[in-house]
């Protein structure tokens, strides 16, 4: 087996955000690490919103990032500590739009190690030096320098320290003295020394100053003084002349500054009344931004409260230290403050927030402040206010982290969607994806029958907007006037008694309205002009100056404006006669400086569409010529930004799109000189005959392609996008501009609506439903189309908002992001039954009494009628030191379709992590022991047992016969149930003891699943194994009693293998896309969204596996790491190719991409297709 | 004899360069902490198993990645009093 891993939705969890200019000075921008891609994100200055500039895989694990800027530079450069063992200096190139190495070194061993730097990274404020540190004992400092007007960095400067585990390292303002870097250090000592931290458990900590002394060359550590056990972060002061210097050190509860001149003070942070009473206030974040004479701190704490920090000062000596409440927001792993007065906080849980910034000066009665003059037992309390001087702007999706991820047709739209579960505390989400761009219906009317046709005319030309809607019937035509409201008017000149073939505006503001006998010309201040043919016109085509229609039978009319002779006529140039019946026809646009469209393009019956020459001398002269397989239905001709040049240049290409019967869309590129058709790709739209048509979309050309659902091609950011509409299918439709808005006007049935797509660039629309608390498991009941939920959570109260005003005493309390907190290991928990047509809570089921819900299923119980729906529960449940619970439940629950009735509770004596149904009966995964039980009238019976697996059971797979049972530490084993003795038999097991998070059977011998180890593979249990035991039963009894190995007989192959980078937390295989093949689909604890699709044929495998193996060459990974040593990083990647490679070489150079394709004797358009082809197969 | 003092220098640079490095009278307490150690610092390293553990414990990161931090001083609780008998 070969697979193709594709990321759908790149991560959407944020790591670090740091603000800075990149691309230009003044450029005031955000670079988001989501650790294997970072972003480069910029305020749109039309919208204010913030967009991605630019996103770059970086096929490495970031663990840290830092920002930078070189003396004399007037732009901001990254370092970046990664996976790689190397360090890398990155720059953003604005003429590539993309991050470019400046420079990398080597320093130590691959991965995320103990002692191998690249976990902490903090940078000399000057721009000079940075150091770069690990979690233990090694720490280095590179000096930065510039060689021919590049940066390079030197050697690095060590500066170790054994048994020393770092905290956290900040570059501390020495001015231009030597530079100075600040850590948190708390050493453990040796374990044969008695007085050492790892023998005693008594733990010091200390804030050691290391020096960079750039005369000698040379670090050394300077000073190291003991600080408060509960230190966590350090922040630098900036030194003159802005600030006194020194450094803050944040504690719990407090913050600590030591001035240059060992000056100390300690601040406590005000109290949220709603924090829990077994601990402190950690800062989780901060924000810090310095004008040209002032600095801004802002700190939050992990419950969201957001506190400025000021300083007064006189030259290096401190007077006092100010906490002052801000605002509370949802706790963020990173705060960027902007000159342009925005916060971006990029949040750990839900969705990221982009705030507007006001900072209110109240009057100073009223604000909640601490200072540096109180004692630190002494607290002040806040309550949380409305957001006070932050308004939210906009909110940046995150799915962080995905719980549980399924797909599925709940809603009978003919394609699925994608549920998914985003945990995130009291932010968590259920979220339904689609696949296609997100529509806002704007209008949607009767009309008397049903329409034949639909268009929209300007008044003149070089209008913004269109004025009328021309909808044509069987034997009449509509034209309605938009103004303040849509009526029919009869004034505009059109036929309004005959069927319309095509409405046009020319460039003289004159219309064309072509009709089944001919045309009519409807010029200003003159009587309209007809034009009789006979015989019967089937097809009609205009643009600016030149007009065609064509008659049944095969005749060809073609007309072109005079504008020569200002008389404003329509010149017939030829009419010809073509062998067969035309099925389309179209004109492209008239490019700029020239007289006309140089082709007119005829689709006949023949299954072929050829290019007629409009010049003068060869009027009508047959051109290219393309078969097709199918009649064409429409034609559509029109230039886009042409992607083959990449990122490089925007160069327009002439596109030919080419509907056809069978619900394909084809698209060939037009040579603009020569009329020769090329590099033609295909795709599959839908059941009934394509459309297409030109409107506008994203500001610029689209193609709007209608059949069964509605397409959309468009470019963004000089990419073409092709999506679907997230709507009903429409008949006809065409562009409709307004003041407002670019829209799409058009008809379904006999109804006509007004549309207009939004978030152009998105793979996936959205809606959300919010819940309660962290979502665990879901399932699905089809028939009802409803969506069962486990949320469960710790820390948390059962009834919250009663919590919350007992807590606060007060009735009406904003809405507040840190909703208040219970101690460590209180946990609430519930069951919620969602309507997936109109997602919304049906029904809830709390569970009471500090019950963790962990598992569910659905289930027919043997000899019962009714529906059932079990959960388990666990009572009390603690973590750690070591896991313990008081006990465990199983609920059963009849489920009427509607609401859920508790029948009955069962204690039992270990946690239900996993339930599954099985021949009417349920499978019980309770702690390391897997039972069945049988449905009882007063509890559910036990009727079988495997006692002692080797791990804890955290899911139960069941497929026919077999039953494959997850464990938390120890992969995936295969059980028997043999019936005559009641008995389960383990069958096979894994060879490896991986750390199992979701699991998926394949087929009746294979299970696909992820580890906590960001690994995703695919075991298969050897293929004759019944007929060995069947041959041998004795032996095998015996084997399996007495174990083989201390295992099972037989050992699961790992047929692939491979490393993702993120946690997988959800296994599904299921086909995208109704009509396509069925693809494995995962979502990740990072929120991105991928799919695995198995190669059908052997060709494929072979270019891809050789298309990666050139990219690994030709496209060096951004961070510096080796990509198969990535892709290999737990264990020896094997069969699945990385389609996230082989997609970069669309961002390549355009000759490297030449020279690559070349080994394939192919050209770079042919492998483009290639990788849209099979990205087309898989959504 | 050269030889086998070179050998002896080696492991000895070995040791000091890569923590965790063990030997056959390794005491089980010492290799454990290595272990445990080697293995919370990957946690840390890996920011989505961080986000994972976050999600099931429903805490922010900063107090899981201190709280981690804090149980790499002493990983495995202190050193049993019969360390050296208790091989593997």
């Amino acid at each position: 087996m070969q697979l193709y891993s594709l990321t759908l939705q790149k991560s959407t969890g944020i790591q670090k955000a740091i603000y800075g200019n990149f691309s230009g000075p003044k450029a005031q921008e955000i670079v988001v690490s989501k650790v294997k891609h970072i972003e480069l994100l910029k305020i749109n200055e039309s919208n204010g919103k913030l967009e991605t500039i630019v996103s770059q895989e970086v096929f490495g694990i970031i663990r840290s990032i830092h920002s930078f800027r070189f003396p004399g530079n007037n732009r901001d450069n990254l370092v970046i500590g990664s996976d790689s063992g190397r360090v890398v200096v990155l720059g953003f190139d604005g003429l590539k739009n993309m991050f470019v190495k400046v420079h990398q070194e080597t320093y130590g061993k691959t991965g995320c190690r103990r002692i191998v730097p690249g976990q902490y990274l903090a940078c000399d404020p000057k721009g000079r030096a940075f150091m770069i540190s690990a979690v233990e004992k090694h720490k280095f400092v590179y000096i930065l320098t510039r060689e021919n007007e590049k940066i390079t960095i030197s050697s690095p400067l060590e500066a170790p320290k054994s048994h020393t585990i770092v905290f956290d390292i900040v570059g501390l303002d020495a001015g231009y003295d030597n530079a100075q870097f600040a850590a948190i250090e708390s050493d453990y000592g040796d374990w044969q020394d008695k007085d050492s931290a790892v023998c005693t458990g008594i733990q010091t900590k200390f804030l050691t100053i290391y020096e960079m002394d750039f005369g000698l060359n040379t670090v050394r550590r300077q000073r190291s003084d003991p600080i408060h056990i509960s230190s966590h972060s350090l922040l630098m002061v900036p030194n003159a002349p802005d600030g006194p210097g020194g450094v803050i050190v944040l504690c719990e509860d407090f913050l600590h500054y030591r001035g240059p001149k060992n000056q100390e003070m300690k601040v406590p942070y005000p109290k949220n009344q709603g924090m829990p009473t077994d601990r402190g206030a950690m800062i989780s974040s901060y924000g810090f931004y310095k004008q040209k004479s002032s600095f801004l701190y802002l700190l939050q704490s992990e419950y969201g409260d957001l506190f400025e920090l000021s300083l007064q000062f006189t030259k290096d000596e401190v007077h006092s230290i100010r906490m002052i409440y801000f605002d509370t927001i949802p706790v963020a792993n990173s705060l960027c403050l902007m000159r342009s007065k925005h916060l971006f906080a990029a949040c750990e849980k839900g969705n990221h927030c982009f705030y507007k910034y006001q900072r209110e000066e109240a009057n100073t009665n009223n604000i909640i402040c601490t200072d540096s003059s109180m004692a630190l037992e002494e607290q002040i309390f806040f309550k949380p206010q409305k957001l006070k001087h932050l308004s939210l702007l906009q909110e940046l999706n995150n799915f962080s982290c995905i719980s549980d991820l399924k797909v599925a047709d709940l809603a009978k739209e003919g394609n699925p969607q994608i549920y998914i579960c985003c945990a995130a505390g009291n932010r968590s989400t259920l979220r339904v994806l689609r696949h296609g761009l997100e529509i806002t219906q704007l209008a949607n009317t009767n009309l008397q029958a049903k329409p034949l046709g639909i268009w929209t005319l300007k008044e003149r030309y070089d209008d913004p907007v269109h004025k009328y809607i021309v909808i044509s019937y069987i034997n009449k035509t509509l034209v309605l006037k938009i103004g303040e409201k849509v009526e029919q008017v009869h004034d505009t000149g059109l036929e309004g008694t005959k069927q319309t073939i095509h409405v046009g505006t020319l460039i003289d503001d004159s219309q064309i309205q072509i009709l089944t006998n001919g045309y009519r010309h409807i010029r200003k201040n003159k009587p309209p002009t007809d034009y009789i043919v006979e015989g019967k016109v089937i097809k009609g085509v205009s643009n600016e100056k030149q007009v065609a229609f064509a008659l049944a039978g095969g005749d060809v009319y073609y007309f072109e404006l005079d504008t020569t002779s200002f008389s404003g006529n329509l010149i017939e140039i030829t009419k010809d006669q073509m062998d067969n019946e035309i099925k389309a026809l179209e004109l492209g646009p008239i490019e700029e400086g020239r007289q006309r469209c140089k082709f007119l393009c005829v689709a006949l019956s023949d299954q072929t569409i050829r290019l007629l020459s409009l010049e003068p001398e060869s009027c009508f002269e047959r051109g290219a010529m393309q078969a097709l397989p199918s009649e064409a239905e429409s034609l559509c001709m029109m230039e886009m930004a042409s992607e083959q040049e990449g990122q490089q240049s925007f160069t327009k290409q002439l596109f030919l799109f080419i509907g056809l019967n069978n619900g394909l869309l084809m698209r060939t590129s037009v040579d603009q000189l020569s009329g020769g058709l090329s590099d033609t790709r295909t795709r599959y739209l839908g059941t009934k005959a394509v459309k297409c048509l030109r409107i506008t979309a994203n500001q610029q050309q689209g193609m709007l392609a209608l059949s069964s659902r509605s397409w959309l091609c468009y470019n963004n950011s000089g990419r073409i996008f092709m999506q679907p509409l997230s709507y009903d299918y429409l008949d006809y439709a065409s562009a409709f501009l307004a003041k407002e808005f670019q829209g799409i006007v058009g008809t379904n049935q006999s109804t006509l609506r007004i549309i207009m797509p939004e978030r152009f660039g998105e793979i996936f629309n959205q809606q959300s439903l919010a819940l309660t608390y962290s979502p665990r498991k879901m399932i699905f009941h089809e028939a009802s189309k409803a969506i069962f939920i486990i949320e469960s959570d710790n820390r948390s109260y059962n009834n919250i908002q009663q919590k919350v005003e007992e807590v606060y005493q007060s009735q009406d309390l904003p809405e507040q992001w840190n909703q208040v907190q219970a101690e460590q290991y209180k946990w609430a928990s519930l069951i919620r039954i969602v309507d997936a047509t109109k997602l919304e809570t049906i029904n809830v089921h709390q569970f009471f009494e500090n019950q963790h819900a962990c598992s569910i299923c659905y289930i027919q119980f043997a000899g019962y009628p009714e529906q059932y729906i079990c959960v388990g529960t666990v009572k009390d449940l603690v973590n750690e030191p070591s896991r313990k619970f008081s006990q465990g439940f199983i609920h059963t629950f009849i489920y009427d379709n509607k609401s859920l009735k508790l029948k009955h509770s069962t204690p039992i004596d270990e946690i239900p992590y996993a339930l599954a149904a099985w021949r009417g009966r349920l499978l019980v995964g309770a702690g390391c022991n897997l039972r069945v039980y049988e449905m009882g009238n007063q509890r559910i019976l036990k009727k079988a047992e495997i006692k002692n697996l080797n791990s804890f059971i955290t899911s139960i797979m069941v497929k026919e016969d077999r039953i494959y049972v997850a464990e938390v530490a120890d992969s995936i084993h295969l059980l028997r149930y043999n019936i005559r003795d009641q008995t389960f038999m383990e069958l096979a097991d894994d060879i490896l003891p991986r750390y199992v998070t979701a699991s998926t059977v394949l087929d009746y011998h294979t299970v696909i699943a992820g580890d906590k180890f960001e690994n995703i593979f695919v075991s298969r249990v050897p293929l004759d194994i019944d007929e060995e035991q069947e041959e041998h039963p004795y032996e095998y009894k015996m084997k399996m009693d007495q174990g083989c190995m201390n295992g099972a007989p037989f050992k699961m192959d790992q047929i692939c293998n491979f490393y993702v980078g993120e946690v997988i937390t959800s296994l599904q295989k299921i086909a995208l896309v109704s009509t396509s093949s069925e693809v494995v689909v995962y979502g990740t604890s990072m929120g991105s969204i991928a799919a695995l699709y198995p190669f059908d044929n052997k060709e494929d495998i072979d270019f891809f596996l050789h298309l990666e193996m050139y990219l690994r060459v030709e496209h060096q990974p951004l961070s510096g790491r080796d990509h198969m040593q990535f892709r290999s990083a737990f264990g020896p990647c094997k069969s699945i190719i990385d389609g996230d490679l082989c997609e970069q070489f669309g961002n390549m150079l355009y000759n490297k991409q030449r020279a690559v394709a070349e080994e394939f004797d192919r050209t770079p358009a042919d492998i483009i297709k290639k990788l849209e082809d099979i990205r087309n197969k898989i959504l | 004899m050269q030889d086998r003092f070179n050998f002896q220098t080696q492991t000895e640079h070995l040791h000091a360069r890569y923590v965790g490095t063990g030997n056959p009278d390794t005491p089980k307490y010492v290799w454990n902490n290595h272990i445990h150690r080697d293995t919370l610092a990957s946690h840390i390293g890996h920011h989505s198993r961080m986000v994972y553990f976050c999600t099931a414990e429903n805490e922010p990161m900063c107090r899981l990645r201190y709280k981690f931090l804090t149980k790499m001083i002493q990983p495995c609780g202190p050193p049993p009093p019969d360390i050296e008998k208790a091989e593997f």
